[in-house]
């Protein structure tokens, strides 16, 4: 008896001291992938003139922003930054506008194609060290919540099937790529890329206590996820800021997800009396942090709670979403 | 529902048997705070994660008899979000739930607790929920023993059984127990 309860304290003491003597893995490099659609340059079918019925007038400024502020953020946890900014901004509608591709840190036309390539480029050169993320603002189609990225007709309808994308191509994709990944969505519908934990079970939709017991008992079993989803809304439209306030006359707007995500991670926007945005700064250090450590979480939870007197999410009919399950990816730590 | 009424009225079963034998009734508080392991059921990169966890436990109905005592009631826990510890942490979250306990003494001063029950669990930071069931023991310790109420030291260890995760808790606790109906006093 006395040796059984001698082996059992000792596995107590060697298990309780696991974040003491394992060595952390490694961390890596971060890749950043942001877009940002305004379908400024879309067309009528079969006509040339310009659709402005889909227009949107915050998504580049989030593209543009979430890539300065997680350039920031990876700087200040000390680790090597990749950007990838894909872009479809304004009414230019031309071949070479569509075509323009470069490496990182310089604008990539917002296109399905042009965000494989750049999937892909990272699958060849990351490893099982590094971060990748991966934020998409535009459209989302209604209930199914298909990506719509920017058009490559150059004149007529949008092309369906080449410029949407679905769930099981982007997630497949990004599954693709070694190391840990984020998704983040700030788009109608986005919560259909947050798929269902196999061990919990979300309160934002319909669940009776029998679904849980049930899920108890069922199968699959849970995985810890390397790819996590963060989304803008659930099974609903999501929002941009309210037309009244801020800098649509500037097209210095932003989703309303995409506002209180960047405000998380150190982004601040001065006004002058009129709601115009003077200037963008970022701050040395991050309000979505907590004990030192942004994880999915901090950031799901800064955003859902964001009030800042002017902008509260709370007040656009639009619930964020998260992967569930009982691990939480972090995501930098300073 | 299925399963909750059944975890219900199987500890009814057990408890009604063990009432011709009641002395007398009583309610009582026990508040403790364990250690939380996480022991995962999948591949993870470490074998446990570490979290704090603070348990209250309320006896809604009690029943004493001369060496042993029942209770039935609620049960509440808060277990804090574990050490960071590689690219994961295990999430916080909190509990209540229903349980069935049993003390038997062995002298007037030291006795051995073992219960039992079911939890209904909701993530701190994301609005997930998950069901889980409970095992714990632990030795009791009386350290005040009034006509009206009793005071223990608990050192409980409790299974924590989810689907993804086993949870090991071990730490201390307090139990206080009121005995407004006795027939005669506690023994």
């Amino acid at each position: 008896m006395k040796r059984l309860l001698l082996i059992f304290l000792s596995s107590l003491l060697f298990l309780s001291s696991c974040e003491l003597f394992w060595d952390a893995p490694a961390v890596g490099k971060v890749y950043v992938v942001t877009i940002g659609a305004d379908y400024q340059n879309d067309t009528y079918p079969n006509s040339s003139t310009l659709y402005t019925g889909d227009d949107l007038h915050g998504t580049v400024a989030d593209a543009k922003e979430l890539f300065q502020a997680f350039k920031q953020v990876t700087i200040l946890a000390n680790r090597t930054f990749q950007g990838y900014l894909l872009t479809q901004e304004g009414t230019s509608h031309t071949i070479s506008t569509i075509n323009t591709y470069d490496v990182a840190n310089n604008d990539i036309y917002a296109s399905v194609t042009h965000l494989q390539t750049v999937l892909q480029t990272i699958k060849g050169s990351a490893s099982d060290k590094d971060l990748t993320i991966v934020t998409y603002s535009g459209h989302g189609y209604e209930d199914t919540g298909l990506l719509k990225l920017a058009t490559t007709s150059t004149s007529g309808a949008y092309n369906l099937s080449a410029d949407t994308l679905d769930q099981t191509t982007l997630l497949g994709w990004m599954n693709a790529i070694p190391g840990k990944k984020l998704l983040i969505l700030d788009s109608c519908f986005s919560g259909t890329f947050v798929s269902e934990s196999p061990s919990s079970s979300s309160l934002v939709y319909d669940n009776s206590s029998d679904s849980l017991y049930e899920k108890f008992f069922s199968d699959p079993a849970y995985e810890s996820e390397n790819l996590f989803v963060l989304s803008a809304s659930a099974l609903s439209d999501s929002y941009e800021l309210y037309s009244g306030y801020g800098d649509v006359v500037n097209n210095h707007n932003h989703g309303v997800f995409s506002y209180a995500l960047l405000a998380g991670l150190g982004t601040r926007h001065a006004y002058d009396n009129d709601g115009i945005t003077t200037t963008v700064s970022y701050a040395s250090s991050i309000p979505a942090a907590s004990y030192n450590t942004i994880s999915v979480d901090n950031l799901y939870k800064y955003v859902k709670n964001y009030d800042n007197g002017v902008v509260a999410v709370k007040e656009y009919y639009q619930h964020p979403m998260t992967t569930g399950g009982s691990l939480d990816m972090t995501l930098f730590t300073f | 529902m299925r399963y909750l009424l059944i975890t219900i009225l199987l500890t009814l079963g057990i408890t009604f048997p063990l009432l011709g034998a009641v002395e007398g009734q009583f309610y009582s508080a026990t508040l403790s705070d364990s250690y939380y392991l996480s022991i995962p059921h999948f591949q993870d990169e470490i074998p446990a994660r570490s979290s704090n966890a603070l348990a209250i436990d309320l006896g809604l109905f009690g029943f004493s008899g001369s060496r042993w005592d029942a209770t039935f009631g609620v049960t509440t826990l808060f277990v804090t979000d574990s050490i960071t510890f590689g690219n994961y942490r295990a999430r916080g979250f909190n509990s209540v739930g229903i349980n069935l306990s049993g003390t038997y003494f062995l002298t007037d001063s030291f006795g051995i607790l073992l219960g039992g029950g079911t939890e209904f669990n909701t993530y701190h930071d994301i609005e997930e929920v998950f069901a889980s069931f409970s095992i714990k023991t632990s030795p009791v310790f009386r350290i005040l023993d009034k006509p009206t109420y009793k005071l223990d030291i608990l050192a409980p260890l409790t299974i924590h059984l989810r689907k993804e995760i086993t949870g090991l808790l071990f730490g201390i606790g307090l139990r206080y127990s009121f005995l407004p109906f006795t027939k005669g006093g506690w023994q």
